[in-house]
């Protein structure tokens, strides 16, 4: 079921409404039942895969506790075995094309006809929506466990920690304590979260279906014909593909947050202001922060983090974002793009050190200038990471980065832009931050301007509920006719 | 087993003015209703002129007729972002043209394009379309190869038309326009909208077309009837359609949910069925079954092209590029032109123009002729068309 259908439209209000109608333990039943009704609707057969993942999961947690002796060896046994799952559902198309086309390569260097066919055979596996996520849910479980936290006991709320429609396809990746506490917790209904909830929602959808959907079909117009892209609009739809992926993902985490939030929980915020980073260290704490912070916890400290050689150091960062890559997508531009950050982190982490040595160089630091351009220069190499990301393969990426330096002139990336609706809507969702930010401002300031309105706001459902349909239109009147599923759904 | 500890509810004493607030009774809002019309309307408006600022919601531009189902809407503002773009008004005679006097002047020669979202050419410029680049290839001709004619293409082409619409808006609306040629676009799958399910009453409101008992073309004219009371004048909708972008984006929606909701065609379908004067009572069966759905198109371009010779007129066939390479599309494409040889009008099948060309992709955007597509299509009449 996607966020931004109609099928979900009325699947939220309906699940919302029996949640508040039903006391506690019939809400965790409700929302169990939700979250499979939620996943099956997509392709029923794989609601008994997430359940069988679930089932052994839960054992292997239980496990853990029990049989402290064996822990190591139970970790280990659990890792292969979501591991595995995860590289059969996702991976093993990806590793057969690798080997097949290995073989043509060798072949061909030595002179030897394989007499293999030229395209690779598929297994034609369907990737579960989500795999991904609950994969790297279950193995935290798993590893906190091991580590000391206590296991969940009751296998209903474990399977709903793993299954939690709002969280469940595309994050934000969970930890299992901070779930537990909010599941046992008495959920009073909280008009104050119920309308922040709601407010997530549409910020999503306007995200998604107008910013995102659109950006989309002008990206699409470069990235499908990058032969006749000009200058400008290679630059055009790099940028403008990079903003996508930022509205998409952010967009489906917001829907996400919010319609938790109408349950009465809270999920980890994903995205704080990542094109705002001054480097590129920076926009990884910025930027699906429940991934890195994943990756930081269960990938890079337990290769040593930080606490080791400086060599090591960067040969850890460098296969964490590379593992990280390769967790995007199961192909070659993924891993490369992984690289790409890992080879940044590095550069950032060596250009750090030799600021911190040259006092000359450290005293230019708080000056906003060097702030500014160390954003200009992050959102740059950001660009050319996003590049790798949307290319349907590397050689299309160089082509499209060979075009940002070619000079000619520029057409079809443009023509598409001035023609949507984006430079209202972009100009809109401007507005609308700039807005946002200088209410936060007045109200740090303890400035009583606001206060009658906000509290007008707040006490008053009908002005709401209006202001909610005029926003429902918009989005509606500014979105693409089509429906296009976010992109983090195929990871 | 730990002892579990109920917690006692005894009531709390408010710490502060707000808490004593929260717990206050809180009056009955008797103005809600009231305030939310108000709010809403003011979110309406501002949204209207956001929306008129941006040209959201602009993509209306049909409207109901008894006869032939739909008709474009005279003189409306369109603004086409669905595939392609184009921001244009339709002209007062309600053609996706520039202005044209219904009395053909002196000197002039005057083509009429038929055909359906291919020939109206929403997805371009008007001054991209194949009509109006036809029209200018044919004038920039010497005057002795034009015979010394202005050349003037009135393009009639409507969204959504069959051939049978299109047959008798021919008869309606471009006789009295007093054409020199008729040029018909015919595309792939036009044949199946000539005739609909004899056994169900579900689609899409225009005139159909089965051979009757005496073997002639017949007109089917049940779901016109059927829909009727969509047909009746009505001021508020009509005012809305021409007027309101609110309403365009609701239709808008309207159309994509139906299109990719199962669950919102559903909903809606149950709904429709509580509107009062929904239980008429229809035989749905219709007195006929196709056994040829080929004929009845066959039939229709007899007929348009026995239209043609009673106003003098000069019929042309064109056939939209196969880019699919349809094998039933191969077929009608070989039928119809077997048929033009017979009945002697003029035959041109564009497939082979697109497949030679340089990047046959660039000639469509998604489903329709992108710029370079119509230039082809104009290009290929002109190289047919003699004076």
């Amino acid at each position: 079921m996607l966020f931004n259908s109609f099928t979900y439209l009325v699947f939220l209000p309906f699940v919302v409404a029996l949640h508040w109608a039903l006391p506690p333990l019939g809400r965790r039943i409700l929302l169990l039942i939700a979250s499979y009704v939620f996943y099956m609707h997509w392709m029923p057969t794989y609601g008994l895969l997430i359940l069988a993942l679930t089932l052994v999961n839960f054992f292997f947690g239980i496990a853990l506790d029990k049989w402290a002796d064996h822990k190591k060896r139970i970790l280990v046994a659990s890792l292969i075995f979501n591991l595995g799952s995860l590289c059969f559902f996702k991976y093993a198309d990806f590793l057969l094309k690798s080997v097949w086309n290995s073989l043509h390569i060798a072949g061909d260097f030595i002179g030897w006809n394989s007499g293999l066919a030229a395209s690779s055979p598929t297994l034609n596996i369907l990737l579960p929506l989500g795999i991904s996520f609950f994969t790297f849910e279950f193995i935290h479980y798993l590893v906190d466990v091991y580590r000391g936290s206590k296991p969940m006991t009751n296998f209903f709320w474990f399977a709903l920690f793993a299954a939690f429609f709002p969280s469940q396809i595309a994050g934000p990746i969970k930890r299992f304590q901070d779930f537990d506490d909010q599941l046992k917790s008495d959920h009073k209904f909280d008009p104050a979260a119920f309308r922040e909830g709601i407010g997530l929602i549409l910020i999503g959808l306007f995200k998604k279906m107008v910013l995102g959907d659109n950006l989309g079909h002008v990206v699409a117009v470069g990235f499908n014909n990058p032969a006749q892209m000009g200058t400008v609009d290679a630059w055009l739809a790099a940028v403008g593909f990079t903003i996508q992926i930022y509205v998409d993902f952010s967009g489906y985490t917001d829907i996400g947050r919010g319609s938790a939030l109408l349950l009465g929980y809270r999920l980890p915020e994903n995205f704080n202001w990542p094109f705002l980073a001054a480097s590129l260290t920076e926009f990884w704490r910025r930027w699906h922060i429940s991934l890195s912070t994943w990756l930081r916890d269960y990938l890079f400290i337990p290769m040593g983090g930080s606490r080791v050689s400086n060599f090591k150091l960067k040969r850890n960062l460098f296969i964490t974002m590379a593992l990280g890559g390769l967790w995007h997508g199961a192909d070659w531009h993924y891993v490369i793009w992984g690289m790409f950050h890992g080879a940044g982190l590095v550069v950032t982490k060596d250009w750090s050190d030799f600021v911190n040595r040259t006092p000359a160089l450290s005293r230019l630091r708080p000056h906003f200038l060097w702030h500014w351009t160390g954003v200009a220069l992050t959102f740059t190499f950001l660009i050319f990471a996003c590049i790798l990301f949307r290319a349907s393969d590397v050689p299309q990426a160089l082509h499209v980065a060979s075009r940002m330096f070619t000079v000619a002139p520029s057409a079809s990336v443009i023509n598409a832009f001035l023609t949507s609706t984006l430079p209202f809507s972009l100009g809109l969702y401007a507005a609308f931050l700039a807005t946002e930010q200088l209410a936060k401002a007045i109200e740090k300031k303890g400035l009583p301007v606001l206060s009658p309105a906000m509290s007008y706001w707040n006490n008053s459902w009908p002005t709401r509920a209006a202001a909610y349909v005029s926003i429902g239109l918009l989005i509606m009147g500014f979105a693409p006719g089509d429906v296009a599923p976010f992109i983090y759904f195929q990871f | 087993m730990p002892a579990t500890v109920k917690e006692s509810k005894t009531p709390t004493i408010p710490q502060n003015r707000e808490e004593l607030e929260s717990i206050r009774k809180k009056p009955v809002r008797w103005f809600a209703p009231l305030e939310f019309a108000l709010t809403l309307a003011i979110g309406i408006l501002a949204l209207e002129a956001y929306c008129n600022f941006a040209g959201v919601g602009n993509e209306e531009f049909l409207e109901p007729d008894s006869e032939l189902g739909v008709r474009h809407i005279a003189g409306k503002k369109v603004v086409w972002r669905l595939e392609g773009y184009s921001d244009e008004h339709l002209s007062s005679q309600g053609l996706r043209d520039r202005e044209h006097a219904i009395q053909k002047p002196a000197g002039v020669y005057r083509i009429a394009l038929l055909g359906d979202s291919a020939t109206e050419g929403m997805q371009v410029a008007l001054g991209k379309t194949y009509g109006s680049v036809l029209e200018k290839m044919l004038n920039d001709r010497t005057p002795e190869e034009r015979n010394g004619k202005t050349i003037e293409v009135l393009n009639f082409g409507c969204s959504s038309y069959s051939n049978g619409q299109e047959m008798l808006q021919l008869e309606k609306q471009v006789k009295p326009f007093q054409p020199d040629l008729v040029i018909l676009m015919y595309n792939r799958g036009d044949y199946i909208e000539n005739i609909r399910d004899p056994n169900t009453l579900k689609a899409e409101p225009r005139p159909y077309f089965y051979i009757g008992a005496d073997g002639k073309l017949t007109q089917d004219n049940t779901i016109l009837e059927f829909n009727k009371d969509s047909f009746r004048p009505n001021p508020t909708i009509d005012f809305l359609r021409r007027n309101s972008r609110i309403y365009g984006i609701l239709t808008h929606m309207n159309l994509t949910l139906s299109l990719n909701e199962m669950l919102y065609s559903k909903v809606r379908g149950s709904l429709t069925k509580l509107l009062p004067g929904s239980k008429k009572q229809w035989n749905v069966q219709a007195p006929y079954t196709h056994k040829n759905p080929w004929t009845i198109s066959e039939q229709i371009f007899e007929r348009v092209n026995a239209d043609c010779k009673d106003m003098n007129a000069n019929l042309m066939l064109v056939c939209f590029p196969n880019i699919v390479n349809d094998k039933v599309y191969g077929v009608q494409i070989e039928a119809l032109q077997k048929q033009a040889k017979s009945a002697g009008f003029t035959y041109l099948d564009l497939s082979e123009d697109y497949f030679k060309a340089k990047d046959p992709k660039a000639m469509f955007l998604k489903y329709h002729f992108s710029n370079a597509g119509h230039e082809l299509a104009a290009k290929r009449i002109s190289d047919v068309l003699k004076f």
